[in-house]
C-alpha cells in the first residue's frame, strides 16, 4: 500500500501563502459573554481572519455580522424609489389570473 | 522586577478571550535533539532540530454558546488552524510582559473528564505550526 509523499517546505511555504491570502479584514459585533479583542458584548469588533476563523465564531455565537443600515432615500424621492421598484419587479399580472 | 504571582494572565484562543474560564496554563517550547557525537572528544555532541512547541491550557468546561465548548468542538471538527495568545499579565505588551503566540491546530478534544461533585475541568493541549510559538515585547 503506498503512502502519500510528505509535503515538502516549499509546498508548505505555499500553502502557508495561500491561507495568508485568505486574510481578511472584517468589523462584527461581539455576539456572546466572552471578550473578542478586549471588547465586550455589543462592541464592535476588528478581526483579521481567514473564512473558516470567522465561520467558527459566528456559528458558535461569539460574533455576528453587523446589521446593514439600508439607505434612506433623500426626502421627496421617497415615491420615485417606489415607483422605480415597482417597474423593475416587472409586469403586472391581474389577480383573477389563475395558474395551471 | 517582582517575582511574579499569576492572578490576571490571559489567553486567547482564535481571538476569544477565555481568561475567565481558565485556571491553569503553560507555553511548552523545545526543540529537537539531533544527535551529532563524533570522535573528536569524550562526550555527545548535539544540534538543534525542529521546533515542537505547544501551549497547554486547563479549562473550566462550560457548554453555554459562545463559549468553551461552542468554540473549541468546531476547531476540533473543521480542522482549521487558528491564533493562541498568552500573556502573563492583563497589561500591554511589553518588555516586562511579552505576548506568546502561536497558530495551532486542535488534535486532541476531551469536553468531558470527570467524577461526581467534580468541577468539569478539561486539559487541552495545542501545538503550533511551522515557525512554533514567538515571542513578542510589543
Amino acid at each position: 500500500m503506498s503512502r502519500a509523499p510528505k509535503p515538502s517546505a516549499a509546498d508548505e511555504a505555499i500553502r502557508a501563502a495561500r491561507r495568508e491570502s485568505q486574510l481578511t479584514r472584517r468589523t462584527f459585533l461581539v455576539a456572546g459573554p466572552q471578550k473578542v479583542q478586549g471588547k465586550e458584548k455589543g462592541e464592535e469588533v476588528e478581526l483579521e481572519m481567514t473564512p473558516d476563523q470567522v465561520d467558527v465564531l459566528l456559528k458558535a455565537g461569539v460574533i455576528a455580522e453587523k446589521p446593514r443600515i439600508r439607505p434612506v432615500p433623500p426626502v421627496g424621492e421617497t415615491k420615485d424609489v417606489a415607483a422605480k421598484s415597482a417597474a423593475d419587479s416587472g409586469p403586472s399580472v391581474p389577480k383573477d389570473r389563475k395558474g395551471k | 522586577m517582582a517575582k511574579l504571582v499569576l492572578k490576571d494572565a490571559v489567553i486567547t484562543i482564535n481571538g476569544v478571550d477565555f481568561s475567565d474560564h481558565i485556571s491553569q496554563v503553560e507555553i511548552n517550547m523545545k526543540k529537537a535533539a539531533i544527535d551529532t557525537t563524533n570522535f573528536s572528544g569524550g562526550g555527545k555532541e548535539q544540534v538543534a532540530g525542529l521546533k515542537d512547541d505547544e501551549f497547554g491550557v486547563t479549562f473550566q468546561q462550560d457548554f453555554d454558546a459562545a463559549s468553551v465548548d461552542s468554540v473549541l468542538y468546531p476547531l476540533y471538527d473543521t480542522e482549521v488552524e487558528f491564533p493562541v495568545t498568552v500573556k502573563a499579565r492583563n497589561a500591554p505588551t511589553s518588555a516586562s510582559n511579552p505576548i506568546y503566540s502561536g497558530t495551532c491546530i486542535l488534535l486532541e478534544y476531551s469536553p468531558l473528564n470527570g467524577k461526581v461533585g467534580d468541577l468539569s475541568e478539561i486539559k487541552v493541549k495545542f501545538p503550533s505550526q511551522r515557525s512554533g510559538i514567538a515571542r513578542a515585547e510589543s
